[in-house]
């Protein structure tokens, strides 16, 4: 264990210390303390002895009903539990690649190493409460002494309050203990743990549905508190949330007197701790091996998911077998040539990397559809308008940009693949931008035929928007370009998130410059809503034309290792 | 004395490594070769108890790794591959703890020092392993492995990531470990250093073994007088029956 507390106290140390050592980083931890002391340790909560009741309830506050703290325990309880046991097999093994290739070749036990994981872990649990006791125990007990004071005993506040902890405390260690057994139990690398998960993984489905399903029925005839207070104790809800069951009957048991109770809540939750103890120690033999195979998977698509490497987020997946590639005869069918090749290779990264921009993009077109079409038509021409217009300029927020921002992420990493093509840099950004402009294009497209069909009085309204979207998203996207390139460095967090901000920015600044144009040409001037659209067009091209331009002659300049 | 006896470990689908026996005796070098996916890191990790063997045996001065392992593992030392550091250690720290999971910290101070000095670390002692090049952290790995009194050493591509200079500083440390009568397997790719350094190689390729022996014996055993090791590695490992490089056991 010694070697254990050795690693963490000095990761720790070094890692304050590193924290403090540079000002970008000591932003980050001065931010985090002062989150931290905003949320427990604001003035407030240092009020010495005054009262925490307000004035105006001075002597009418009075211990509520029995029954009505049983159901807010209760609920606190099984709130807890669905917290924790999110864990539930999940790689609670996720070591980091260190541990595989430095800790666990060393004598040190795979039970030390469990062991202490769990203690770590239950530490962790158990830190916003301990903060809370640290700092908000006077309060509460103020708060409780409060509430308790006409009550036969009002002692029993403070005990409750003790109870309360306990409960709290032995909850979380409960979940603890069988995150892990359940975790160990079932990711081991041999087959049965196939069979172990799929009955684990659907017994819990089947037990979530069926609680959902329950619930929601029974929601339905309880309007009342009342209601909901005897729902908390019917039997099926309590069996359900049994550990919750047992944490309340702890947490009572000074308050009800049913001591029977408390005890056998004690006890149950004591035994389920050790009990789910004893399984994960049975199967520590597994952990390095769990780790070793699957920890490291877990641990590379969290750093990427950091980065923001999306795309390298899906090749991992791909990797683990959990994104199947279909062929395109189609696409690979392709006459496209030269630069615009580029938009070939952006059609399958687009369908293996980025699925769910294609399932928005489906989304998107019905909404187009459906909206503008199901506008009665005495509701007036400029509602059907106005939603057409919104809906269609949307398509550029959420589709070009997102793919976009993906996008030339992507395109950095690959600079060494992507310079040496026999093209200038200008024409490969014209490509590029042209490709992730072409969702949104496409959708665009599909929604203006599909409601001009149905409307055809709002022709000419649809068509503008095309023109109005291909505009925009080929600006938006040569902005992203810009700013992507301008900030290149693609590991930095804070160059990533400064990225953002000014990405925004640009897109505000230089896509209101077309919209407000065409607004003005259209609604002010009056001009016809297609011709309103030419100049706002002609703008979008000039900008994309600058920007490629700028940015072409920086990404020829581009060094990854600088 | 490293005793590997059939070796096998699946995964769900696929057999990484399959029925793989050798031993190694004190004062010899083996090199453990083969292409991609052959299944040597599979096997190194076995050896190393990081893997879970699916089935077969492994020994070490005696020590049986499944039920002796703590015993086991004192033996020895393994470097991985691209080694991942514990980044917020200092290089001191680093080997400092390695050393107290061996429960080696008699005369800490002198051998770390040894080590740093021997490895060009010295002007690198307090600063955090973040902070050092690929290079350094190889170096600093293979400190780590010899930071404790191993007779049994495992390294995985050793040679991978650092200069020349340093190439040969792991060169001369391996022959220096195997003069003073350890165990040493190296799994790597560059046969002609197989060639210089090892006193013996086993080819394995899908998991299976497909030679074990001296140059002289895999010449004269695979009819193959006069051919180098490159070109005995190339015959066995791309003949027909050796082209796949893992072997699914399922359909994947």
């Amino acid at each position: 264990m010694k070697p254990l507390l050795y690693l963490t106290y000095s990761q720790f140390k070094n890692g304050v210390i590193r924290a403090a050592s540079s000002p970008k980083r000591l932003i980050g931890l001065l931010f985090f303390l002062g989150y931290y002391f905003l949320i427990f340790l604001r003035p407030g909560n240092f009020g010495g002895s005054q009262s925490v009741v307000p004035n105006g309830l001075n002597g009418q506050l009075e211990f509520p009903p029995l029954q009505l703290v049983q159901a807010i325990v209760f609920a606190a309880m099984a709130a807890m539990s669905l917290f924790l046991m999110m864990g539930a097999g999940m790689q609670q093994a996720a070591f980091k690649p260190a541990d595989v290739d430095i800790l666990f070749p060393t004598p040190i036990s795979p039970k030390t190493v469990l062991i202490f994981r769990m203690i770590r872990d239950y530490f962790f649990t158990l830190i916003v409460p301990i903060i809370i006791v640290l700092f908000g125990i006077q309060p509460a007990k103020r708060g409780f002494d409060a509430i308790f004071r006409n009550f036969p005993n009002p002692d029993y506040g403070m005990m409750a309050l003790r109870a309360l902890g306990l409960g709290w405390l032995l909850i979380a260690l409960m979940w603890v203990c069988s995150n892990y057994a359940m975790s160990l139990f079932i990711n081991r690398s041999d087959r049965s743990s196939d069979r172990n998960k799929n009955l684990l993984s659907w017994g819990l489905v089947a037990v979530a549905i069926g609680a959902i399903a329950y619930i929601a029925f029974e929601a339905r005839l309880m309007p009342e508190l009342a209601q909901w207070i005897k729902f908390s104790e019917s039997v099926p809800i309590r069996i359900i949330f049994f550990p919750a069951t047992f944490a309340l009957w702890l947490v009572m048991a000074p308050l009800t007197g049913s001591w029977l109770f408390g005890a056998l809540g004690l006890f149950a939750l004591i035994g389920i701790s050790v009990g789910s103890l004893r399984v994960a120690l049975t199967q520590s033999a597994w952990m390095y091996d769990q780790a070793a195979v699957k920890g490291f998977q877990s641990t590379n698509l969290r750093a990427m998911q950091r980065s923001g490497d999306m795309m390298g987020v899906s090749a991992e997946l791909a990797r683990q077998g959990k994104i199947k590639v279909k062929s395109h005869a189609r696409l690979n069918r392709s006459k496209l040539r030269g630069p615009w090749a580029l938009l070939w290779k952006e059609a399958f990264l687009l369908g293996r990397g980025m699925r769910g921009m294609i399932y928005a993009l489906g989304l998107l077109t019905v909404l187009m559809l459906v909206i503008p079409i199901a506008i009665p038509e005495e509701t007036g021409r400029i509602a059907s308008v106005g939603m057409l217009l919104t809906l269609q300029l949307s398509s550029v927020m959420s589709l070009t940009l997102p793919l976009a921002q993906v996008g030339f992420i992507e395109w950095l990493r690959r600079v060494d693949l992507l310079k040496p093509l026999p093209f200038p840099a200008f024409r490969m950004a014209i490509a590029e931008i042209s490709a992730k402009a072409a969702l949104s294009i496409l959708a665009s497209i599909i929604g203006a035929v599909g409601v001009s069909i149905a409307k055809p009085y709002l022709v000419l309204e649809c068509f503008a928007s095309v023109v109005l979207v291909a505009g925009l998203s080929l600006v938006m996207s040569a902005t992203v370009l810009m700013v992507t390139v301008l900030f290149p460095d693609v590991e930095d967090h804070t160059q990533r998130q400064f990225r953002g901000l000014v990405t925004m920015l640009g897109v505000f600044i230089l896509g209101s410059m077309p919209v407000g144009v065409f607004l003005a040409l259209w609604l002010a001037v009056g001009w016809n809503v297609l011709l309103a659209t030419l100049v706002p067009m002609i703008i979008c091209l000039l900008l994309t034309w600058v920007l490629c331009l700028i940015a072409g002659s920086l990404y020829e300049g581009y060094n990854p290792s600088e | 004395m490293l005793e590997v006896s059939n070796l096998v470990k699946e995964y769900k689908n696929l057999r990484a490594v399959d029925g793989l026996s050798f031993i190694i005796h004190p004062g010899e070098i083996v090199g453990l070769l083969g292409p991609n996916g052959a299944g040597k890191t599979t096997a190194l990790r076995c050896v190393a108890g990081i893997l879970k063997p699916t089935a077969g045996s492994i020994s070490i001065n005696g020590f049986d790794l499944n039920k002796q392992q703590a015993q086991a593992k004192m033996q020895m030392a393994f470097v991985p591959e691209l080694p991942s550091l514990y980044e917020l250690l200092t290089v001191e720290e680093h080997l400092r703890f390695v050393a107290m999971c061996f429960d080696s910290m008699t005369d800490f101070d002198a051998r770390a020092s040894e080590l740093l000095k021997r490895y060009r670390l010295e002007d690198k002692r307090n600063v955090l392993v973040a902070t050092l090049s690929k290079g350094m952290r190889q170096k600093l790995a293979i400190a780590c492995a010899f930071i404790h009194s191993a007779n049994i050493l495992l390294f995985d591509e050793p040679l991978i990531g650092i200069d020349p200079a340093g190439v040969a500083e792991v060169k001369a440390e391996l022959l220096r470990a195997r003069n003073e009568g350890c165990a040493i397997l190296v799994s790597t790719h560059l046969l002609d250093t197989a060639e210089k350094l090892c006193d013996r190689v086993i080819i394995v390729s899908s998991g299976k073994m497909l030679a074990d022996g001296t140059l002289a014996e895999l010449q004269q055993r695979n009819d193959m007088q006069g051919l180098g090791l490159e070109e005995i590695f190339l015959r066995l490992t791309e003949s027909p029956s050796n082209q796949h490089e893992t072997a699914p056991l399922f359909d994947v």
